[in-house]
């Protein structure tokens, strides 16, 4: 029995060709495949190419195989997924973390949501001063210094 | 949507939410200062709780994700062997002293907040019956006597505005609000537990049912319309050789009333229930779930669970945080070596996690939430 297909198109007009098991993982997708039945390809109007394919990589090395004997085993061992994980999310830069991390909101791919938003927790954000945070992330401080010594103030003991 | 570029600062509050809310305590209240929309967020992300230990004259906190790190407080001129902590809410402890003054302490800083004293109910419109003394009755009061009183207090870190409500003997309530020129007394509320949110009081009574009380205005009223608690009793059969210790009321997130009874079984298994009243037929039903979330035994509503469980420590969702006083004692009661602890139960497999605790010796332990941030 040949495996079922999906196909999914990037907001800049890339076509992706998975298996259904692959796409599945998104929560998103069995409601667009439902709402657009006459249609094959579904369109993803909020993920480009590049991240798209970030999302398919991810999914593809998650997917659960179904083997033989009709019970379910995941397609590696669960140390390895982590390590993989680890570096997958290690060989992005941070324009490609932000839009996978939207993308996985969109999609609503819950494992690769928690690991965008741990990540974002753990690399960007743990054990840094407020400053080096604005300056990792590139946020301006908006608002005043009074403002924000007030705000501080709240929790002065988080700040020594 | 722009592609392009990649603003941390306007990412939509779930998103943000959601990291916000995989940090340590101290480094969420850190993050939630670098901008003004990461600061709205934060104040919708629930917090876990933290231990405190009360020493002679000073408190020992311990976040349990960063179990090597202690804070500890001097609170110079207080003697916690001979104060009561009422409640405690965000980095503030209701307490009172031996001579019967209230006031909130916060556990990081010591700074102190006067409240109105007692006395001025003697003298003001909340009178005690049949108490027209003062001197009397602090001479008939000691902290034993406020063991068996329940209290509630909520407070706004950032402008400091408060609420007290506490409850003496059942028959008294007293609230008092930041502003308010006095204490107001609610007598014959027949309190038995409270809880606050949202500038409303939820009293469970002494005869088993739910008032709600709507603090926002100058005084206390009941709220009797749309109360759909007010009219439902709580009724629950325990088995056979089955005690009922303690119950207290909370509010989830989504604003339902829980009521969690502490109780004693067979071979002194000492363990918890959490009731949740059907609407539809305004039965009281058990239930062996908080929705992910947890709660402090006594402390009127449902926090955030860490997203991991933390080693060891037991503190995950469905679980409630317990200190010494929330279980019946047992046989080892009056034992010189029992140890004064506080736990975690799991809702989902019965079991208690005891705390880990330093060797030193202390006068006793519980829970809070630092940074409680919520109305």
């Amino acid at each position: 029995m040949s495996k079922k297909n999906i196909v999914l198109k990037s907001s800049n007009g890339i076509i992706f060709e998975v298996e259904e098991a692959v796409a599945l993982q998104s929560e998103t997708i069995p409601y667009m495949i439902e709402d657009d039945c006459a249609n094959d390809t579904i369109p993803l109007a909020n993920v480009t190419g590049d991240i798209l394919a970030l999302v398919i990589e991810y999914c593809k090395k998650h997917v659960v195989v179904a083997d033989g004997d009709g019970g379910g085993s995941s397609s590696s061992s669960q140390e390895d997924l982590k390590n993989w994980d680890a570096q997958f999310m290690n060989d992005l830069d941070q324009s490609k973390i932000f839009n996978l991390l939207l993308a996985a909101d969109f999609l609503n791919i819950k494992t690769l949501f928690d690991l965008t938003c741990q990540f974002v927790a753990d690399t960007m954000i743990k054990g840094k001063s407020v400053e080096e945070v604005r300056r990792t992330l590139n946020i301006e401080k908006d608002y005043t210094s009074e403002e924000e010594a007030k705000a501080r103030q709240e929790n002065e003991w988080a700040f020594k | 949507m722009s592609r392009n570029r990649c603003d941390w600062s306007k990412l939509c509050p779930d998103v943000c939410g959601s990291i916000l809310e995989r940090l340590s305590a101290k480094d969420f209240h850190r993050a939630r200062t670098v901008c003004s929309n990461w600061y709205s967020v934060s104040r919708t992300c629930k917090l876990y709780p933290w231990r405190i230990q009360f020493n002679e004259c000073s408190t020992s906190l311990f976040d349990p994700v960063e179990d090597k790190k202690i804070h500890e407080t001097e609170h110079p001129g207080i003697e916690f062997s001979k104060s009561y902590v009422m409640a405690s809410c965000s980095n503030w402890l209701l307490v009172v002293d031996f001579l019967v003054d209230l006031y909130l302490l916060n556990v990081f800083t010591s700074e102190r907040i006067s409240v109105p004293s007692m006395e001025s109910m003697f003298l003001g419109q909340a009178r005690f019956q049949g108490e027209d003394d003062w001197e009397q009755f602090i001479k008939r009061t000691n902290i034993a006597s406020f063991r068996k009183s329940t209290a509630c207090l909520w407070i706004n870190e950032r402008t400091r505005d408060y609420v007290i409500a506490w409850s003496y003997k059942e028959h008294y309530l007293f609230t008092y609000k930041i502003g308010d020129d006095s204490w107001c007394n609610l007598e014959g509320t027949q309190c038995k537990s409270m809880a606050y949110k949202n500038n409303k009081l939820y009293v469970y009574t002494s005869d088993h049912y739910i008032k709600t009380l709507d603090l926002s205005k100058n005084s206390p009223n009941e709220i009797v319309e749309g109360n759909p608690y007010r009219s439902h009793r709580f009724h629950f059969v325990s088995k056979p050789k089955e005690y009922i210790w303690k119950k207290r009321i909370a509010i989830t997130s989504s604003g339902e009333v829980l009521i969690v009874v502490s109780l004693k079984g067979l071979a002194e298994k000492r363990y918890f229930y959490v009731f949740k009243m059907n609407v539809g037929s305004g039965n009281w039903e058990r239930v062996d779930s908080l929705g992910g979330e947890m709660l402090i035994f006594g402390h009127g509503h449902t926090i955030r669970a860490p997203i991991k469980e933390i080693n060891g420590e037991g503190i995950k969702g469905d679980s409630i945080c317990f200190d010494d006083d929330d279980l019946m004692p047992g046989s080892d009661y009056l034992s010189a070596y029992r140890k004064i602890n506080c736990g975690v139960f799991d809702l989902a497999t019965s079991t208690i996690t005891w705390s880990k605790t330093l060797d030193a010796p202390f006068l006793k332990s519980s829970w809070f939430v630092p940074g409680y941030d919520q109305s």
